[in-house]
């Protein structure tokens, strides 16, 4: 597995690891305030609510796909080590609160008022997450 | 205008339309920048050669601080040797 992720990386899976994680934390805010426009909270001249909140679904999606690539780099190469313990934590924290906000999204639609609250908790663990393992490389 | 149709089939301005591409397209561009801005401040080598670049540092600064060690422990034990020598030679004229 480890050879498999660093031949698809050509030996950069770190780096990999970095850009993509950085990319998503980045799109994270955007989300938000995307999502502040499609509730209303803030009021845009060249971007009404709908759309949105389509393009935070349509990001939504692919910032998904990313986390878990980097979720399967994370794993299938550093694996769970005991000094990661935060980070685990954290990203474990993420996945979880991520796919329940999911399930509430495309299933459990009677539990739609705890989507704002998931959102803000999602955006603060991929932040989290990403000042737990990336920061220290960037700064 | 021109209609746009939705993800679901639906059909939607062309104004709501422009706004969803627009905001697809500046995260794209939040994508763009984001990458620029990273691999410029990781530069062009990677974090394992730099990792490993370290530890043969660090290594390299071991092996000469055991040398140095050494030579030291050699000097000393000359000195001692000469100095045991010395006392010898006089207790024999005694």
């Amino acid at each position: 597995m480890e050879d498999f992720l660093l031949t698809l990386t050509r030996g950069n899976l770190s780096e990999v690891k970095i850009v993509l994680a950085t990319v998503v934390a980045l799109l994270a805010v955007y989300q938000v305030a995307l999502m502040a426009v499609g509730y209303g909270k803030i009021r845009l001249p060249f971007l009404d609510p709908l759309p949105a909140s389509k393009a935070h679904r349509a990001i939504g999606d692919s910032i998904v796909a990313v986390t878990l690539v980097v979720a399967i780099l994370c794993i299938g190469y550093f694996g769970f080590e005991d000094d990661s313990a935060i980070h685990i934590l954290l990203a474990g924290a993420l996945l979880a609160v991520l796919g329940f906000k999911i399930l509430v999204v495309r299933r459990l639609h009677r539990l739609g008022h705890l989507l704002p609250v998931l959102g803000i908790t999602v955006f603060l663990l991929f932040w989290a997450t990403w000042l737990s393992a990336v920061a220290e490389h960037l700064f | 205008m021109a209609d746009d149709r939705t993800e679901t089939g639906g059909v939607q301005t062309g104004g709501a339309g422009r706004q969803l591409l627009g905001s697809l397209a500046a995260a794209a561009l939040i994508v763009a920048v984001a990458i620029w801005a990273v691999t410029a401040k990781l530069g062009p080598t990677s974090i394992a050669e730099r990792e490993a670049a370290e530890e043969r540092a660090e290594e390299a600064d071991d092996s000469r601080e055991e040398k140095a060690e050494e030579i030291e422990e050699a000097g000393q034990g000359a000195q001692a040797g000469e100095e045991s020598g010395r006392k010898r030679r006089r207790g024999g004229r005694n």
